[in-house]
């Protein structure tokens, strides 16, 4: 693709995402807010799997990390600014991230499986059962009159959805464009090279677990900020966000978008918003669909969206280049 | 204080019910494990399926034993069925997508299952045989149908011995776990044994499906609550080693027994609490079979 090309997509993305609210119904908004979030937790995933190929079935975990230290900030500490708070629950992720990870990735590929799932439950029990602590399956609440203040556009208050939409927006982009960039470093080629053939890696004097450690634990707190910007949307926080249900959600969608390229597991996310919005409002049991949806994918189209999307691009340019 | 320690014998008996019955799902996800190296998400749903044919047995004919030994059989197909069509086609194209197909199956089971029967739990009458009690020792009285929990699956788990230890099947299944190609170049049919294995894998959860629905009654999170404990169980006692297996099911049944009396608050987190101290030592379980 020509350069002028790609940053012309780009400038009209960035037109579309900044004029959207101001066009958009509430509802839309809100759906977009929930994408942005979710295309975040998505790509954090994706760091593991598509780029490192190191299949976790637990990233619930650390976003719930994030939903829950932010909201015990808030709660606990009025005076702290909304962003230290939101800073606090990601910096937890990252340290979830990197203590799990420790411990985790000397484990080989199936055991490491079975532990991220068996890591991610531990800390749903503990946001289930400690109940002084978390609210149990109350979960907290309180928050929804704080106000954000920032140095150049004054403070606004959570409930007001345009400056959330333009908050969350930024910090999602941000650090989506963030996990590009680790992709790009030379950290970035390792990883990669690590999914492709470990053994040789190794050959080359690479320390393989620190490596994978860095990943682990940068996923982990890129996932607890999309949990900490979920606790400013939803205003409250529940179990329901670190349970396993979740972790699969994640799994869900990068494979809906395709987990072998950068873009995958955000057009999985869109997809996957869009289709529960969708399905739960005509069929009741739209799980079923969806799972039936994800096998069918699996089986017959393991490229995701984005897979079939280069299918038919490649037979529509082909001829047109043989014209040429 | 003499009353927590004659407790102690009836929790005992308690977690070795739970024990065996974890060791029953376990056992063939841990021996599918590893012969095919199938992490298969979909074994825990099977066991769901049992109970609810046996619910549904029992509403039709009443007949406690007839689900006995039609649920265990229909699993067993299923299973096979399974193997055949889902995971042998993907099973060429890596772990990731095998692991993600049966993470889907298991999605569609459990939503097929809300669909049908919705989620709340449904009781399963105790066969009239087994609702008495038996009287241990002093006035100390212990359920039936517990003890029967505990003998019918000390009899399985002495079939499964004689099978793996003393058959010709038993010998090429312990073959196939351990050098599944080495097995195929001398001459064993991997495929007709893993689908074999597959087969007394579903069994087993069937069983263990059955004989859990009077016990816990039947209901549509029953795949998630067992997943747990059933991963904890093949990763302690390590992949692909049935003995492993039993040892680590036998704890987990007494850490969960004993956990939820004297340590309420923690019990959930004890078993995990477990796993991470046996892979600090131990990276490969208690019994696996190093990399």
């Amino acid at each position: 693709m020509k350069r002028s090309y790609k940053l012309g997509c780009i400038a009209l993305a960035a037109f579309f995402m900044s004029a959207y609210p101001l066009v958009a119904s509430k509802f839309y908004t809100y759906m977009l807010i929930e994408i942005m979030i979710f295309a975040t937790l998505a790509v954090s995933y994706f760091l593991l799997l598509g780029h490192t190929g190191l299949l976790s079935v637990g990233h619930a975990a650390y976003f719930g990390v994030g939903v829950y230290c932010t909201a015990l900030s808030l709660i606990h500490l009025p005076n702290l600014p909304v962003p230290v708070a939101m800073l606090v629950g990601t910096l937890c992720g990252l340290v979830a991230g990197l203590a799990i990870g420790a411990l985790l990735l000397r484990l080989s590929r199936i055991y490491f499986t079975f532990s991220t799932l068996a890591f991610s439950q531990m800390l749903w029990a503990i946001a289930w059962k400690a109940r002084s602590v978390t609210g149990g399956d109350d979960g907290l609440s309180g928050w929804s009159s704080r106000q954000i203040s920032l140095p150049i556009f004054g403070s606004f208050g959570l409930g007001n959805l345009t400056f959330l939409y333009y908050f969350v927006a930024v910090i999602a982009v941000m650090s989506i464009i963030a996990c590009w960039l680790f992709t790009r470093t030379p950290l970035g080629n390792t990883l990669s090279s690590v999914k492709s053939n470990m053994q040789r890696v190794d050959f080359m004097g690479i320390n393989i677990n620190a490596a994978k450690l860095m990943v682990f634990s940068f996923s982990a707190m890129i996932a607890a900020l999309a949990g900490s910007l979920f606790v400013l949307f939803k205003k409250m926080a529940s179990p329901d966000f670190i349970d396993m249900f979740l972790s699969f959600d994640v799994v869900v969608m990068n494979v809906i978008g395709g987990y072998t390229s950068f873009v995958g597991p955000i057009v999985g996310s869109v997809v996957y918003v869009f289709l529960v919005e969708y399905l739960s409002s005509f069929i009741e049991r739209w799980q079923l669909v969806l799972g039936a949806f994800f096998v069918c994918l699996l089986l017959y189209y393991p490229g995701g969206v984005i897979g079939v999307f280069n299918q038919v691009a490649n037979r529509i340019v082909r001829p047109m280049r043989v014209e040429e | 204080m003499e009353n927590t320690l004659s407790m102690i014998p009836i929790l005992v008996l308690h977690g070795l019910v739970y024990g065996m019955l974890v060791f029953l799902v376990a056992s063939g996800l841990t021996l599918v494990l590893g012969m095919m190296d199938i992490l298969n998400f979909a074994h825990a749903s099977i066991y769901m399926i049992g109970a609810f044919i046996c619910y549904q047995v029992t509403v039709w004919t009443n007949n406690f034993w007839l689900a006995l030994l039609v649920a265990p059989v229909a699993c067993a197909f299923l299973g096979i069925f399974i193997e055949r069509t889902l995971i042998r086609k993907i099973h060429a194209s890596g772990h990731v997508r095998e692991l993600l197909v049966t993470f889907g199956l298991a999605m569609i089971i459990t939503e097929l299952v809300k669909m049908i029967y919705g989620t709340t739990a449904l009781p399963v009458a105790v066969p009239g045989s087994l609702t008495g009690s038996v009287r241990l020792w002093g006035d100390v009285r212990y359920p039936d149908y517990r003890l029967f929990i505990l003998i019918l699956s000390g009899i399985v788990l002495a079939f499964m011995a004689y099978l793996l230890k003393r058959t010709r099947l038993g010998v090429s299944i312990r073959a196939c776990v351990q050098d599944g190609e080495m097995a195929s170049a001398l001459g064993t049919n991997v495929t007709l044994v893993t689908a074999t294995v597959m087969g007394i894998g579903s069994w087993l959860a069937g069983i263990a499906g059955v004989i859990v629905a009077p016990y816990l009654s039947v209901y549509s999170g029953m795949f998630a609550d067992m997943i747990n404990d059933c991963f904890a169980v093949v990763a302690v006692g390590g992949l692909g080693s049935l003995g492993g297996a039993l040892i680590a099911a036998l704890l987990v049944g007494q850490i969960q027994s004993f956990g939820v009396i004297y340590l309420p608050s923690v019990s959930l987190i004890l078993i995990y609490l477990l796993m991470v101290l046996v892979f600090i030592i131990r990276p490969t379980g208690l019994f696996g079979k190093k990399e």
